[in-house]
């Protein structure tokens, strides 16, 4: 008797167990293809049944307060009973990567740079059919609550005749210089530089004052690939009209990888010659220790310890929020100026507004029944008098659409929009592991253990075969 | 009733067991093996393509891979001697003081640091050595010894490979050394007192009997340390990122990269197939080393 009991409980501890393991996300029946090239089903009006769905997110703890707030506008104006999943932004890439795997992710996600790959392999849905559709919070197509090219900026067209929509953006996220004014003022300086030469200038001027000129961090590739993105942009300009086989007026990753199977983007290109040349003259100016450091760079600025740091248009909120001592100013990142290279111009491009896919909505949204609830979050998030207000008023980030009031502080960044198309150079990052290993011969190089010469080579070295691989995972671009 | 039928519910409890560790264990290491040979990532999820041995072929004219080793070794060799060493001295010295209250303090003492979550300790340990604002710094800045203040994860190979080592000095804790405590407490005392009638001094009785004696002991630590150490990549990931530069990258660190951070899942799994393969062999090896020894 005894072991017969003995028996029975083992067998219902297995049976609990092994419905334990099953979630109610998981499991998709749909095909990834019908998925991906389908519009998800009815629109907001036909399905109106509350339903309960999960928002990831990757926001820092300082703005969890605005995106409850955000979230229970939502609540209440649908029905709906949405909840929010933080998940730290340097691990959100590869949580994100292994719950697709395990079909358990969330209805919305957002905080990963590869929403394109999601969407070839089925587990996101395309966003631009839904563009066209009446948003219930401003009763006009929801494209139109958007500044002007910000959402044309966000879609996919590396193939043309197939755009596609991965996620919507709900702030436009710049980078700007971060200056101390108390340090500025010390050290004899008005005004914010504008421009490389007079950075080198300022940086010099800080350091011989004894201040840490310019805190960076470069253990991960934000702080210092930020100010490498804005150099590129001038460094490879005078190339665009080769390099831009579509006339699209940027060079896309397609095109990149045509240039360097073509020859036209070599590890001897003076362009790249010429930017860590600039890196060297730079290094002299960064904080002890920047290729280790993580955020406590900001830490550094934060406690008047630097006279400058690139940062995130996010700042300004972390600044009320933290109460740091130090008094700051914004400016753009100073540009490269023909008196320090020949590649730079006369004068600062003024980008326009762009923006990146950010939130998406899942295969899962779909499953669960849930993908009109959570179109409906992502209209509310981004509806002038709805999430975009809050998280411009309290968080002070800069909103997507129009009709909000921008925060005083902000507004320097806003003048420094204009029409001017960014150039991005993508021919360091046709895969994750040619990213990475760019960002560690840049450290060693930083570090004053390789050369340039020894950066280029290695560089040069896999060049083509990482090209190939992204002409490989790309079979849409019909390239060779 | 036959002894099977009278055994079977036996059986039936033992099976849930077999079948998590068959689930859980056995079938993913199968698949990482078959998984090893394809060419898949994340790029090309929905289309493995079978790719025979060119993962294989790559990881080894890969020069980052190869170096992973040689960096492994330099780690592996320094949990045998070093750490293993503290463990078994603290284990004796602790043995050596006999009942005493004093001995127990000691024990407990030594004992609690096992209680804390790994990473709790990794993160101290990193804001331990952090440039500006990190303890050892500060103290060293305190003590008047400025030139010996370092950027010690970030500054050089030797740097960062040392202040990963030295994490969790004194290495009297853990596992091993309660093995090793254990050992020495089951030595009949009547050994020891016959070596020291023989006019053996205390160095000679501990060489030739006590360490001796808990040989089986080592046999194990030093098994669970290279099975462990082959794989283990928590403190690499978490205070250096392999870095700088690749100069701590171990070998399961650069499977994980592959993996997750460069979604080359056949290129990871291979490394992880060549990691089992390198702690089989280490694993049959070292048995019989020991048991020609014992």
């Amino acid at each position: 008797m005894k072991k017969f009991g003995t028996t029975c409980l083992t067998l219902a501890l297995i049976a609990a167990t092994m419905s334990a393991c099953g979630d109610g996300n998981s499991g998709s029946s749909a095909s990834p293809s019908s998925i991906a090239s389908e519009s998800v089903g009815a629109s907001p009006s036909a399905s109106q049944k509350p339903v309960a769905f999960t928002i990831m997110h990757n926001q820092g703890e300082y703005a969890w307060p605005s995106y409850e707030k955000i979230l229970a506008g939502f609540n209440e104006q649908s029905g709906n009973s949405a909840e929010l999943k933080y998940i730290p932004a340097q691990e959100s890439e590869s949580w994100l990567q292994a719950q697709f795997v395990a079909k358990s992710e969330p209805e919305v996600v957002s905080g990963t740079t590869k929403l394109g790959d999601a969407f070839k392999n089925g587990w996101i849905v395309d966003l631009l059919p839904y563009l066209d559709e009446v948003s219930p919070y401003t009763n006009e197509p929801w494209r139109n609550s958007f500044l002007p090219g910000l959402i044309e900026s966000a879609i996919d067209k590396s193939d043309e005749n197939n755009p596609h929509l991965y996620g919507i953006p709900n702030q436009v996220v710049t980078v700007n210089l971060y200056y101390n004014k108390d340090i500025f003022d010390k050290i004899g300086v008005s005004q914010p530089p504008a421009t490389i030469t007079e950075f080198l200038d300022v940086a010099k001027k800080a350091k011989d004052a004894g201040y840490i000129p310019f805190s960076i961090q470069n253990s991960i590739d934000w702080n210092l690939g930020w100010l490498a993105s804005d150099v590129f942009s001038y460094l490879w300009k005078s190339r665009l009209a080769e390099l831009d086989t579509n006339g699209s007026g940027k060079v896309e990753l397609k095109e990149w990888s045509l240039a360097v199977n073509e020859g036209k983007v070599t590890k001897d290109s003076p362009e790249l010659k010429e930017y860590l040349r600039l890196l060297q003259d730079l290094v002299p100016y960064f904080n002890e220790g920047f290729n280790s450091a993580s955020w406590e760079f900001e830490g550094i600025f934060n406690e008047g310890k630097s006279a400058m740091t690139l940062n995130g248009s996010w700042y300004p909120n972390q600044h009320q929020q933290g109460g740091f001592p130090v008094n700051y100013g914004i400016a753009p990142i100073p540009y490269l100026d023909k008196a320090y290279s020949e590649f730079g111009q006369d004068a600062r491009y003024n980008y326009k507004i762009g923006s990146t896919p950010s939130f998406a909505v899942t295969r899962n949204a779909k499953d669960n029944e849930a993908e009109s609830a959570a179109l409906r979050f992502l209209q509310y998030m981004t509806a002038p008098e709805g999430g975009a207000k809050v998280l411009a008023e309290e968080l002070n980030l800069i909103p997507v659409v129009s009709g909000v009031e921008v925060p005083e502080i902000l507004k320097p960044i806003m003048e420094s929009f204009g029409s001017d198309e960014k150039l991005e150079f993508l021919a360091n990052e046709f895969t994750p592991e040619q990213k990475d290993r760019w960002l560690k011969k840049q450290q060693e190089f930083l570090a004053g253990k390789a050369t340039a010469e020894q950066f280029l080579d290695e560089y040069g070295k896999d060049l083509k075969k990482f090209a190939a691989e992204a002409i490989k995972n790309h079979p849409e671009w019909n390239a060779k | 009733m036959s002894k099977a039928m009278r055994n079977a519910w036996i059986y039936a409890c033992l099976f849930p067991t077999f079948f998590f560790i068959g689930l859980f264990l056995l079938y993913p290491s199968i698949e990482a093996f078959r998984i090893s040979f394809l060419d898949w990532s994340t790029s090309n999820y929905l289309n493995p393509r079978f790719a025979g041995l060119d993962n294989y072929a790559e990881l080894l004219r890969d020069p980052i891979f190869r170096k992973s080793f040689v960096i492994l070794i330099a780690f592996l060799l320094w949990h045998i001697i070093v750490l293993q060493g503290a463990s078994i001295l603290g284990a004796y010295l602790i043995n050596y003081l006999g009942k005493t209250g004093l001995a127990g303090f000691f024990k407990v003492s030594f004992t609690i640091p096992m209680v804390l979550p790994g990473m709790v300790t990794t993160l101290f340990w990193l804001f331990f050595y952090e440039p500006s604002n990190g303890m050892l710094n500060y103290v060293l800045g305190l003590l008047g010894l400025d030139n010996w203040q370092r950027i010690w994860l970030g500054e050089s190979q030797l740097t960062a490979m040392f202040a990963i080592m030295m994490k969790g000095f004194p290495w009297v804790s853990g596992l091993g050394f309660l093995i090793y405590l254990a050992g020495f407490q089951n030595i009949d005392e009547s050994l020891r007192e016959a070596a020291r009638i023989d006019g053996a001094s205390s160095w000679k009785i501990f060489w030739t009997v006590d360490l001796q004696l808990i040989l089986p002991q080592i046999r194990l630590t030093t098994i669970l340390v290279l099975i462990g150490g082959t794989q283990q990549f928590a403190d690499q990931l978490i205070m250096t990122k392999g870095g700088p530069g690749y100069d701590t990258t171990v070998p399961g660190l650069y499977m994980y990269n592959n993996a997750f951070t460069y979604g080359k899942l056949g290129t990871g799994s291979a490394i992880g197939v060549i990691l089992f393969v390198i702690t089989l062999g280490l694993t049959l090896l070292n048995m019989k080393f020991m048991r020609e020894r014992g």
